[in-house]
């Protein structure tokens, strides 16, 4: 794509970021006492006044929030309390694991879905494209996190072939990419199945039987390549969603994701890890963004700008 | 969705003919037939409870961690009971009305206020406009569990801000639905009813846009139940939505969880509820989505296969 | 031996008001090097002949009940179902009415035409690229070895409508059924495909048929014509014998509506009334409720093909008189 498509779209995606910065910023100090975000409810007086003067709060609201700009451009987004490192630290680290983790569950998930929603397409009305809708009806409604728990119950408790939680060799990425995978799968396969059963449906598909090719050919040549596109798009979508938005699961196994540094950060009211956890996950999004666009371009050669 | 031949029977026989042919395209999709009884049990059980029908949550230590499925017991207690002795499908039904409800104002909300914001986004158009529709990219931006999760921890979980938190993430999809709709329809209506009716705004918006916009928002609306549902699961079992003493599925879920080999009902139980109920949503969405188009009518009222 | 036979094909479909019945007993026959218009307004029939062909009417909801259909001696409704597939494209073909449409969007166009050759296993000298560049050379298409590479949409409607066209052609099939080529076109184009066809039909013995409802390209390709109405073929003739001697009344009123400029008329003739629903065909003979020549007997008895000369045939029990 063009080099000023992409300006564009980075000067667009910083503005967002630095609104929601910004808008936080101003939030959590106009609402409440700030020190809120960093101490229990029932601390006392002489703590807060210690973690207001800690934090700067005593100076202007305008001497606070340049002090603030000035770091967040220089990346210093303060040390973080609970782990007393540097808060971007602490989210290098975490990130490259949930980027794998949502890689590798929704290039499953993706693959899968392609198949079974092609199988379903193809034997439309009978009765494996009903078992394929329920199934995937029910996996694009399971609450992640539960599906969690039952699958630790089940491999981890009851028959001990795989480790509760924690973070080690692969068996521990086994029960988290298999919760992970499940609502994308749900979501994919009914997608791939619609826009499969339009593109057999399509006018191009006659010229290609007209033309003398078989089945095989015909669904997986001609069909599928019009067809992926749609499912793409929705990938890209939950990719974006899945760098920060996978934290649940994260949670139920102990997994040192990003998702779960930004949660604990929230219930441990550790601002400095939940301010550099968002902004992380907002660069990741746009990336991702980015690229999904460019893969589209790669499949449909309609879209390729001029 | 209406049958010509009937354009002319009196109001009464028309609905009662429309509501015939909706069962009939009920029954044409067994799915949503499931989903339907599954919904009117829920329904049935909140409402018994409300009347409060059940017998409540007496602690009882002789029925403390009583597994489920001895059904030698009173009936409440099929499901098993917690470490309290009180049974599980008690509790399961006072969450019920706690789950089901904020996810129904949360997308009334965010239907009615996204609706309003989109065709005003979409009529008017302006500095208005391109202002709604600029945040709306700016939210989308971002996953919504993110921005949820973000909110509540600056305003603090409590009911009403996790329904406020949910409806804003969600609203701009309607926004955008309801925007798309309301800038087709006045390219096709602006002309001739400006011009021949000498119509207001007010009167192209109630009964033109409006009616043509409705359908879509509905079926945006039913599948964003289930979504709802499952963000306010979730974002009660890490403890950041429902607060007890009050009750919801997903927080059933996080308190079973110590309980996990000991009491696997616990915690089973409120995620397959959650579980059903969204997949029924799902499905009546789904249902919905072919009713609501014309053009699709044949899958569910065709009698051949 | 005729090369391509149809004998009383019925093709009916399912649908939510129940079943239509498409074609309603077609026959027709068709030689080597001629070319063979089917003639009829949208609704009658026309596609779902080709369809019916080329084993494309999908099966459900549609049905072929009864009929044959005969090519250089096969009976093609019974062959299994690789065996006719492997016939369409290499030995009939069939070239789409909307370009656009027909083609893959998402494939390059000379890949598509490769594909021809692919599909059927077939290696022409030279190579399968340097066929494909003659082939687009020879259809009039500037540049090729650049367009090659190009995809559907960055052509006119005019040339996609010739990269079908060599799609169809590049096998050198025995049949070439055209289903409403020009229909999408400007007059302009129509006039370039039509040269086209001409010197296709020349260059080869291959037997056309022309699907259309527009009667100048009839006048301009055609060698016979077979009118159908309704899913039935009402009257077959050689093109002459059908503009100055058509004997089905449908026939002569269709060239009646015709705007002329060789004579002095100021009003078009319609056809009073409108086709017929598919569902609910009248009794009889079809069209009897738009004939000026109807009678009791047209409303009992469904009229069947018979010749009323050398052939030529209609399906009449009042033809008009010779001229």
């Amino acid at each position: 794509m063009s080099f000023t498509y992409f300006l564009k779209r980075a000067a667009f995606a910083a503005l967002a970021l630095a609104a929601l910065m910004i808008s936080a910023f101003f939030l959590v100090r106009l609402t409440g006492d700030p020190v809120n975000l960093y101490l229990p409810v029932d601390a006392s007086e002489a703590a807060r006044e210690a973690m207001r003067v800690r934090l700067g709060l005593d100076h202007s609201l305008l001497a606070q929030f340049s002090d603030w700009a000035w770091d967040i451009l220089s990346l210093d987004f303060g040390v973080s309390l609970w782990h007393n490192r540097p808060a971007m630290d602490v989210v290098l680290e975490a990130l490259p694991n949930t980027l794998a983790l949502g890689a590798i569950a929704l290039a499953l998930a993706f693959t899968a879905a392609i198949v079974m929603g092609s199988i379903a397409a193809v034997n439309a009305g009978g009765w494996i494209d009903r078992g394929v809708n329920v199934l995937s009806q029910a996996a694009a409604s399971v609450p992640d996190f539960w599906l969690g728990l039952m699958g630790v119950l089940l491999f981890a408790v009851t028959f001990s072939i795989l480790p509760t939680s924690g973070f080690g060799g692969p068996i521990y990425w086994v029960l988290p990419v298999a919760c992970l995978f499940a609502r994308p799968f749900g979501t994919l396969v009914q997608i791939v199945r619609g826009s499969m059963i339009e593109a057999l449906n399509a006018t191009f598909v006659r010229t290609a039987r007209a033309k003398g090719a078989r089945d095989g050919r015909v669904t997986f040549v001609h069909a599928l390549r019009n067809a992926l596109l749609p499912a793409v798009t929705v990938t890209g979508d939950l990719a974006a969603q899945f760098a920060g938005g996978g934290g649940v699961v994260e949670v139920v196994f102990g997994f040192p994701g990003i998702g779960k540094l930004l949660i604990d950060g929230i219930l441990k009211r550790d601002f400095a890890i939940v301010q550099a956890s968002i902004f992380a996950v907002a660069v990741v999004i746009f990336v991702i963004n980015i690229l999904v666009d460019m893969l589209y371009g790669s499949i449909d050669p309609r879209v390729r700008v001029e | 969705m209406t049958d010509t031949s009937s354009e002319f029977l009196p109001t009464s026989e028309r609905r009662s003919r429309r509501i015939l042919w909706l069962l009939r395209a009920l029954a044409g999709d067994p799915m949503a037939v499931a989903a339907t009884i599954w919904l009117l049990i829920v329904v049935l059980a909140i409402f018994t409870d409300s009347l409060s029908l059940l017998g409540g949550n007496r602690i009882s230590l002789k029925t403390r961690n009583l597994p489920p499925f001895d059904f030698g017991q009173s009936w409440t207690l099929w499901l098993g009971a917690d470490a309290l002795g009180r049974p599980l499908l008690v509790r399961l039904i006072q969450a019920a009305s706690t789950t089901i409800g904020i996810a129904v104002v949360t997308v009334l909300t965010s239907l009615i206020g996204g609706t309003l914001l989109g065709v005003i986004a979409g009529y008017f158009g302006g500095v208005v406009g391109n202002v709604i529709m600029r945040t709306c990219d700016i939210i989308l931006g971002f996953p919504t569990l993110l921005v949820a999760l973000f909110g509540l921890y600056l305003f603090g979980p409590s009911v009403s801000n996790l329904v406020i938190v949910l409806a804003v993430t969600r609203m701009p999809a309607y926004i955008r639905v309801a925007r798309a709709e309301t800038l087709e329809v006045r390219e096709r209506l602006f002309v001739d009813a400006a011009r021949v009716f000498g119509g207001g705004p007010k009167w192209i918006l109630r009964t033109h846009i409006l009616p043509s916009v409705a359908p879509t928002m509905l079926t945006l609306a039913s599948v964003n139940l289930a979504m709802v549902m499952l963000f306010e699961s979730g974002l009660s079992y890490l403890g950041l939505g429902i607060q007890p003493p009050s009750v919801s599925w997903g927080l059933m879920v996080a308190q079973g969880q110590g309980y996990l080999s000991s009491a696997w009902w616990l915690g089973f139980f409120p995620g397959l509820a959650v579980m059903l109920t969204t997949m029924s949503f799902n499905l009546l969405a789904n249902w919905f989505r072919i009713v609501t188009d014309p053009s699709q009518h044949w899958r569910l009222v065709s009698r051949r296969r | 031996m005729a090369l391509l036979e149809v004998t009383d094909l019925q093709v009916s479909f399912g649908t939510a008001s129940g079943r239509i019945f498409a074609l309603n007993g077609v026959s027709f026959s068709l030689e080597r090097g001629e070319v063979l218009a089917l003639l009829g307004e949208s609704g009658s029939g026309k596609s779902v002949t080709a369809s019916a062909i080329m084993d494309l009417v999908p099966n459900p909801p549609g049905a072929i009940d009864r009929g044959s259909i005969r090519f250089d001696g096969a009976e093609l409704l019974q062959l299994p179902p690789n065996e006719r597939r492997d016939l369409c494209g290499s030995r009939i073909a069939l070239i789409f009415q909307d370009a656009l449409a027909a083609l893959n969007p998402v494939y390059p166009v000379g890949w598509q035409i490769a594909e021809m050759y692919r599909i059927h296993g077939r290696n022409p000298e030279g190579g399968v690229d340097k066929a494909v560049i003659d082939l687009l050379t020879a259809i009039g298409i500037p540049d090729p070895e650049r367009r090659a590479r190009q995809y559907p949409h960055e052509f006119s409607g005019g040339m996609r409508q010739r990269i079908m066209i060599a799609m169809a052609v590049a096998l050198e099939p025995d049949v070439i059924i055209a289903d409403e080529p020009t229909t999408a076109l400007d007059v302009t184009i129509q006039a370039q495909v039509v040269d086209l066809l001409a010197t296709i039909r020349k260059r080869s013995d291959a037997g056309m048929i022309f699907i259309t409802h527009d009667l100048g390209v009839v006048a301009e390709l055609a060698d016979r014509v077979a009118v159908m109405y309704a899913g039935r073929i009402v009257e077959t003739a050689n093109v002459f014998e059908l503009f100055e001697d058509a004997r089905h009344p449908y026939s002569v009123g269709l060239l009646a509506s015709q705007p002329r400029l060789d004579t002095d008329e100021d009003e078009l003739v319609p056809i009073p009334g409108s086709a017929p629903n598919p569902v609910a065909l009248p009794s009889g003979c079809a069209f009897r409720t738009r004939c000026p020549r109807a009678e009791g007997l047209c409303a009992e008895v469904i009229p069947p093909l018979e010749t009323v000369g050398p052939g030529r045939e209609a399906a009449c029990h009042f033809p008009v008189s010779p001229a």
